[in-house]
């Protein structure tokens, strides 16, 4: 089966920093933590999943195609969210219309569940969203049409302890199709302990780690005990 | 009011750039540029100055000062309260005891700051600041800044109805006198507090409410492809229906400044003051509205979420420059059937067409000099923006903020003799027009050089 990501000897300078992947490889219908300290380099390796920036060499495959060959392909089946991502200075309604005309697989029915689930009111307009609703805007943005791959960039930034649970369980369902995954970034351990398969740990661009939250930690540690010595 | 004074060159240099640094700090646009052209104003209205034993008194002055005053009286309060009251949310006190404690602590700081300035100022040899406007101008941004801070918790319509007489007062206490250069200076730094006013202090909720008719209006789900759509269908459709709801606010402020001039045309009145307030703040809103927006809001907004959509993202650059490009046309559009209507009255009627078509200085400046470097550069920053980097953004605005406004009136400045009339400035505005148009170019071929080489892989796989 193709995998859902695949990266190998992928290399991304920025600055001084370097990201520096030889290989990791993403199974459909798993959920991957991604973890690290700032800087760590998992929002730059998001990034290049999606095809928003380019790689100064090595090769990324998202559901077997190339991001930067064909952006529209992937974009179509890859959710991408971040918490500082912009939205369209529209009302929500219209909005959330306009973008799922770039949909082929929106479900209409799903995203006006999830806007009622976040409450969130369909006239309002961005500017006048608190920073848990523009959090739970993207997420409607995201999870709506349905996205084969799933990637998250500090979701829960903002959100109450309510809604981080709304958004955890939105993110557990969309997994229950054997054939999505998701790929979140976070500095949440123990909500990534609760949803995810496995872990990456990435330590000055490079994976330090990769594998189930219980086998990482080990050793009588936490996953946050981990993360602080490595540092 | 004490004898004027005439503050050195070097001096009102030296204060201008505290105030560049200060709102620097305060990261306000805004500001920045505002106490850019009050420097400028400044080193311009000086330098006929050396040299010249026949240069008429400078009796203008006081009201310049206190402009100038007010304008970076204003910087520094909001500069020094940004440092020194950034954890205000903090603050373990209520809502109202919170804004007075600001607005105090602003006037304190204020006083204090012109204090050392006006200190220095004589420690230089200079003749000092004249205290009256200074202590005006650190009043009014006290009172006025408490106040504000009270209003932020106000409804909306309090909020603009303060927000909008502060304005009116300013640009009235400018506005009937404006002829020559001399009094276009007097004008610059009401005009920009007045902008500060009204768009610097507001959320930007505020200014999206300001025309929620033609919002209804402009966005439709006609305007949108149906799914599965067309990527560059649905782009240019959404993009479009930014471009409407941003006309909306072209249009608004546009035809309340044109009808304001119907009745001093009726009375055959060149000059009415009312009619001139009015047609100030019309055309105020007229022309900073659509040449701050169409950058921030579709750039900053439209072109990232696109880049996010799934459109190819050269599609996405080319789409944003066409649009781009159709805005600049619907607004000179928009100025030709002004004029139009404007000249053709006085062809029409018994008004002399001199009469009729007669500009204030402040129409010329602000309506016509400023938006055709807002036009340029906001082609070359579509074409740099439509990277999903915050760095180009912020750099498109630098560009666009930073550089098109200067320039603009550098050229204007040089380009006028110091007495300058009305007639004066078509020579100075072709001349802004051509420089700037020339910057515009540049802007807008390096923006097109940066996506060609960036995205020639997609090009090639297409």
């Amino acid at each position: 089966m193709t995998p859902a990501i695949q990266i190998t000897d992928l290399r991304c300078k920025r600055g001084t920093f370097l990201l520096d992947v030889p290989d990791l490889k993403i199974g459909p219908g798993t959920v991957v933590g991604l973890v690290g300290r700032n800087g760590a380099g998992k929002t730059t390796l998001l990034q290049l999943v999606a095809g928003l920036t380019r790689p100064d060499s090595g090769n990324i495959r998202v559901l077997g195609m190339s991001p930067f060959d064909d952006p529209v392909g992937v974009r179509q089946r890859v959710a991408y969210m971040t918490d500082t991502q912009a939205v369209l200075p529209l009302p929500i309604g219209t909005m959330v219309r306009a973008v799922s005309r770039f949909y082929p697989t929106w479900d209409s029915e799903l995203a006006a569940s999830l806007l009622d689930r976040f409450e969130l009111p369909s006239h309002k307009l961005p500017g006048m969203l608190s920073k848990g609703e523009e959090t739970r805007l993207r997420l409607v943005l995201a999870l709506a049409f349905k996205p084969t791959v799933l990637l998250m960039d500090e979701p829960a930034t903002g959100l109450d302890v309510v809604f981080r649970r709304v958004m955890l369980t939105s993110v557990l369902e969309v997994v229950r199709d054997p054939l999505r995954s998701v790929v979140v970034s976070s500095h949440d351990l123990a909500d990534l302990e609760r949803i995810t398969d496995r872990i990456v740990v990435l330590r000055q661009g490079r994976i330090f780690a990769d594998g189930a939250a219980a086998e990482l930690a080990g050793d009588g540690r936490s996953l946050e005990q981990m993360i602080a010595e490595e540092g | 009011m004490s004898a004027p004074a005439v503050a050195t060159p070097g001096f009102a240099g030296f204060r201008a750039s505290v105030g560049v640094c200060l709102a620097i700090l305060r990261r306000s646009w805004g500001l920045m540029s505002l106490s850019l052209v009050g420097w400028l104003v400044v080193v311009l209205e000086s330098r006929p100055a050396y040299g010249d034993p026949a240069r008429p008194p400078v009796g203008d002055w006081p009201i310049e000062e206190m402009g100038l005053s007010f304008c970076l009286a204003w910087a520094t309060a909001l500069g020094l309260r940004s440092q020194l009251l950034g954890p205000e949310l903090y603050l373990p006190a209520s809502a109202r005891t919170r804004s007075l404690a600001i607005a105090l602590v602003t006037t304190v700081v204020s006083t204090c700051s012109f204090a050392a300035l006006a200190g220095l100022d004589v420690a230089l040899g200079g003749p000092g600041v004249d205290p009256i406007p200074a202590l005006l101008a650190i009043f009014t941004v006290g009172v006025g800044f408490g106040l504000l801070e009270v209003l932020d918790r106000a409804p909306v319509w309090a909020r603009s109805v303060f927000a909008l007489a502060l304005t009116v007062a300013l640009v009235t206490w400018a506005m009937p006198t404006v002829r020559t250069r001399t009094d276009l200076l007097r004008v610059l730094p009401f005009v920009g507090a007045g902008y500060i006013v009204l768009f610097g202090r507001l959320p930007p909720s505020w200014r999206v409410n300001f025309a929620p008719a033609f919002l209804r209006l402009g966005i439709r789900d006609t305007a949108f492809p149906a799914a599965p759509a067309d990527p560059i269908q649905a782009i240019r459709a959404l993009l479009a229906a930014e471009r409407t709801r941003s006309l909306a606010w072209r249009l608004l402020p546009g035809a309340v400044a044109a009808a304001s001039r119907w009745p001093s045309y009726a009375l055959g009145v060149q000059h009415s003051p009312g009619a001139d307030l009015i047609v100030g703040v019309g055309t105020t809103l007229f022309a900073i509205v659509p040449f701050i927006l169409p950058i921030s809001e579709f750039g900053m907004d439209a072109v990232p979420v696109a880049m996010t959509l799934p459109v190819s993202p050269l599609a996405v650059h080319h789409a944003a420059i066409r649009e781009a490009a159709i805005r600049c046309a619907v607004q000179f559009g928009i100025f030709a059937v002004f004029e139009a209507v404007r000249f053709g009255i006085g062809r029409l009627t018994a008004i002399p067409v001199e009469v009729a078509h007669s500009i204030t200085l402040m129409e010329v400046l602000i309506v016509y000099a400023w938006p055709v470097p807002m036009f340029a550069l906001t082609l070359g920053a579509a074409a740099w923006v439509s990277y999903p980097s915050r760095l180009k953004v912020f750099l498109a605005k630098v560009a666009m903020i930073g550089v098109s406004i200067p320039a603009a009136m550098t050229v204007m400045f040089v380009s006028m003799p110091p007495h300058a009339t009305v007639d004066d400035l078509s020579g100075a505005w072709l001349r802004v027009l051509a420089l700037t148009t020339l910057l515009g170019l540049c802007a807008l071929a390096l923006g097109e050089l940066r996506a060609r080489r960036a995205w020639r892989p997609y090009r090639e796989a297409a």
